[in-house]
Formats: C-alpha cells, structure tokens, sequence
C-alpha cells in the first residue's frame, strides 16, 4: 500500500507499507510518525485536569470552554488537512476570535515576496541544473529534500542526475548538508551573500561577506547565469535578518530572469502543513498578522492577539515548545484547551486535552506540501476508540458553539 | 594508546607515518596490520596476535555500514549509487525501490544494505566509486 507521509511539508508520496508492517522509503522523521500511530507516545484518553473523563464528556467540556470564553485565539495547526484548516477558521469566526500559527514559519515571513516566484518541487527535479539551499538544514529537517527533488535524482533536462547539478549549500554554520555541495559557503551573514550574487549576476562589482571568498563567489554567480533553471530552497534556520534573507533571495531570482534564466523559489515550511495554512491566512488578509476572521482590524502580532484573549484553543501544535517564554508564560496563563494527537509541553499545561487522529495514518484529507502543491493524504487505519479525527471534531464543534 | 603500545614503536616511516599515526589509521580502517613490516618479524608476533584480536574485524565486502542507528533515512545512497539505479531504474527519479535486489534500501526510517556484493567497487567492475559514502549527511555509510 502507497502513503503519504506527514514527517515533513515534503509530504513525500511514495512511502510503501509492506505486508509486515513494515514501511519502506519513509525517513526517520516520517518514520516517527508513523509508529506514533502504531505504538505511541500517542493520547488517547481525554483528561480535565489531571482526570481522565470520557469523550463525550471531554466534547462537552470543550464546548462549554469556547461558549464561555470572552474572546478565544485558535492557534497552530501545523498538522492539519486543508479541510480542517478551513473548519478552524470558520470556529475562529463564529467565536469572534483570532486565528495564528507559529510567527516565524518560512513561508509566512516570505508570502509576499515569494508567492509570485514559486516553483514546484517536482518541476524543480525535472529542470533546475542550479541549486541554491539557504539556510535550510536539510540534513535536519527536510530529509529527503535532495534524495528525492532537488540533487540527486535524474529528471527530463537532468539526464545524470547530481552529475548535471551545481549545488550550493550556504548556511550560518557549517552543516552535514554541505557534503553533497560544489559550493559551501558558511557565512553569519548569508543575506549579504545573496545581495553580492545578486551585483555579481547583474554584471556589478560585489565583495563576498566573511567566510566566502571571492574565487566562490564570481564562479558560483556565472554557474547561476549560465545555468538553465535555479531554484532557492529557501529556510529560515538560525537567521539573524528573515527579512533581508527572504529580500535578497527575490532579488538574485529576479536578476537571474532579467538574464533569460528560469528561476523559482520554494519556501520550506518548518511544519507539515504550514504552507496550506499560509495560503488560506493570504486568501483572508495579511498572512503575517493573526487572522480576524470576523472582520475587522488583525491585531499585528501574537502578543497582541494574546493580550486580546482569555483563552487559546492549542490545535496540533506545541506553542510553549517553540515560543520564546515571555510568550509561552502568557499563553499558559490564559485558559489552555489542546487537540493533539500526542503529549507535549503545551498539552501538560493545559485545562482541557483532547486526543485526535494521527493526520496521514488514521485521518485522510487534502493537505499542502511546502510548495503549494495539495496532497490527497492517506489513511491505513482507524483512530483508537473515543478519539476523533480533527477535521470531523472541528466541525462538530462548529456546529455547537 | 593500547594500539600504539603493541606497535613497535621505532617510527620508521615504512608504513608512510609514524607509529601514532598508523595507530590512529588502524582504529579509522584506513590501514592494515600488513602495511607495518616490522610486525611480521617474530619478535613481534605476541603484539601481531593481540592486534589482530582487539582491532574491529575488516568487512569482506566494499562497503558497510557504522552506527546504523545514528542513519536518518534521508536516501542520499540510495538514489546516488548507480548500481542501485541499474538494480531498479525508478530510483532515479527518487523513487523508493521496492525490491530486496537493491544494495540500498530504505526501510522502518533507516538504510539497510541488502546487497553488498553487488557494488561495483567489486569485481569485475573494480570501479573507485564512493559516491555513497561522500554523500552520506550521518556518516552511517562506509566505504572500506
């Protein structure tokens, strides 16, 4: 049986499930998920407080938190199908509430930007004979980013596969990723060595930043104007100035199409489904600010739009995990509801915790892989007794509230 | 150091380094026991004996894999080597390979090397690939 795995917004397709149980293709992370399915750490009883209570109980306790709530902030859904996404939305409206996920996601920072330059993974395996991997750790989190697009595999105008690619790997330190690459360029400042490509491309005088010398660069910028496409998988890792990264990125890509050269960029999103919800945020406001999906006007941050509630509805996510502590302390000051699929900082915290299916094992739907590109995710099995899928749990709960 | 104390400790250079230094190259499996001349003379032959017995046995085939656990799945070595992409062609797209006829394979999150005997650092290729190693982000995968 063919999956999709959830591990990772690659959301690769080809995962086999063999008659033993066993699943090929799919990496560590993807993995992981997997037999979090199968074997746990999963939840799969409702608690209040520190009791477990029944599901039932645990919908109804849930119900009367929102109603009585003054105002509620939906946040997360880093591992939701866009069915679920839109449903949170429409709960968010119903409740006069606010709608945010994590504030430092990639192609949140990047949608302006980017969203006229993006290229699809698949099309980026098929064509680009130049890629340029910033700040994007794919030893780490996008395992089979190279194995499976953007290095290493054989396309149609890539008849030798890594032999027919340039590769560059820049990052802030130096990274496991780099082995693979012709250039490697670890630089604290690697915006300022996209804006020297950029002058480079355009035919001006440019000075690599500290780290990168000048033979790598004057030869990595004529490979990128001499090469047919360029793709920059784009990532946000450990980088001082997000902005001027993602600025400069668009920049040397626009250069590159004034010189004839296809080129793209694909924003790498730190969670499975971030993309998905980055382009539902764009298709209601600003995907950079919470969401007021009632109307009026989007506090400018998350904490403002913490400022605003009384209590957080925690959906797929781990906010006292990844927000800095002055946010996490007062997320976990007001009424803390979760909905995961397995125990987390934030679910230890919280009032009320409701188990739901594990997306792309026991919950199906659309989902958006970090390109754009939508998923239809697969389902090998039920959820335990008592835990809902999310998509249907949000509609219920959008039906009551 | 229990290496270097068994060696003979003459530095003479033979071996291209010094008794250290071939220490150290013995513990990495990038010498052989044999590459040291003094060590087959019998005065050294207690030192021979114990060498053998404490030094990790060399694998009879090209290519092994070191701390398997630590491999994250990314299967850079399985669509790098080209005997894996002979083995079955979809893999060059980044497909994962289905058959146990592969050398690589990626199964439960970790690589698995099927079939070492079919890599072509063997004969009658005897080619000096190591494409699998180079690109290995873990360094799980090692070429001998």
């Amino acid at each position: 049986m063919t999956l999709v795995c959830t591990g990772c917004s690659l959301l690769c397709d080809d995962l086999v499930l063999d008659d033993e149980g066993h699943v090929l293709g799919a990496c560590s992370h993807g993995y992981r998920r997997l037999k979090l399915a199968r074997s746990g750490p999963r939840l799969k009883s409702p608690r209040l407080g520190y009791r477990r209570v029944d599901p039932d109980r645990a919908v109804r306790e849930l119900v009367r938190a929102l109603r009585s709530s003054r105002r509620v902030l939906v946040y997360g859904l880093e591992r939701a199908s866009d069915e679920a996404l839109r449903l949170a939305v429409d709960l968010a409206e119903r409740l006069n509430g606010l709608l945010d996920t994590r504030p430092t996601l990639t192609p949140r920072l990047a949608w302006g930007k980017v969203s006229k330059h993006l290229v699809t993974l698949d099309e980026a395996r098929e064509e680009a004979d130049a890629v340029l991997m910033v700040c994007a750790s794919p030893a780490d989190s996008y395992l089979r980013l190279a194995s499976k697009f953007l290095v290493f595999p054989k396309g149609w105008r890539i008849p030798e596969g890594r032999e027919s690619r340039v590769v560059a790997v820049m990052d802030v330190r130096r990274t496991p990723a780099m082995r693979m690459a012709n250039y490697r360029m670890a630089t604290l400042e690697p915006w300022r060595l996209l804006e020297a490509l950029r002058a480079r491309v355009e035919g001006r005088p440019a000075r690599p930043p500290r780290g990168v010398s000048m033979r790598e660069l004057m030869m990595l910028a004529s490979d990128l104007a001499s090469s047919r496409m360029t793709v920059v998988a784009l990532g946000l890792d450990g980088v001082r100035e997000p902005g001027a990264l993602v600025d400069e990125a668009v920049g040397l890509v626009e250069a590159l199409k004034d010189r004839g050269v296809k080129a793209g960029v694909i924003p790498l999103s730190e969670t499975p489904t971030g993309m998905g919800l980055v382009r539902e945020l764009a298709s209601l406001g600003d995907p950079r600010r919470p969401l007021n999906p009632g109307g009026g006007e989007a506090p400018p941050s998350l904490a403002e739009a913490l400022g605003m509630v009384d209590a957080v509805l925690v959906v797929a996510s781990d906010p006292v995990s990844h927000l800095p502590l002055a946010l996490s302390r007062r997320l976990a000051s007001r009424r803390l509801v979760v909905l995961d699929d397995h125990e987390t900082m934030t679910s230890r915290l919280a009032s009320l915790v409701v188990p739901v299916a594990v997306l792309g094992v026991e919950e199906g739907g659309q989902a958006t892989r970090t390109d754009g590109v939508s998923m239809r995710l697969s389902v090998v099995g039920e959820p335990p007794e008592g835990v809902l899928r999310l998509a249907d749990l949000l509609e219920q709960l959008v039906e009551e509230v | 150091m229990e290496i270097y104390g068994l060696l003979p400790r003459t530095n003479c250079g033979k071996c291209g380094t010094t008794c250290l230094g071939f220490a150290v190259k013995l513990l990495q499996g990038k010498a052989r026991l044999e590459d040291c001349p003094l060590l087959s003379q019998p005065e050294y032959a207690a030192n021979l004996e114990a060498l053998r017995r404490i030094l990790p046995k060399p694998s009879e085939h090209p290519v092994e894999l070191v701390d398997p656990e630590r491999c994250t799945g990314c299967g850079n070595c399985v669509v790098a080597c080209p005997a894996n992409v002979a083995l079955e062609p979809e893999t060059a797209t980044g497909a994962t390979p289905r058959s146990t006829e592969v050398i690589f394979r990626v199964r439960d999150g970790r690589v698995e090397l099927l079939n070492p005997d079919k890599c072509r650092r063997n004969p009658p290729w005897n080619l000096q690939c190591r494409v699998c190693e180079d690109y290995c982000y873990a360094g799980v995968v090692r070429v001998r």
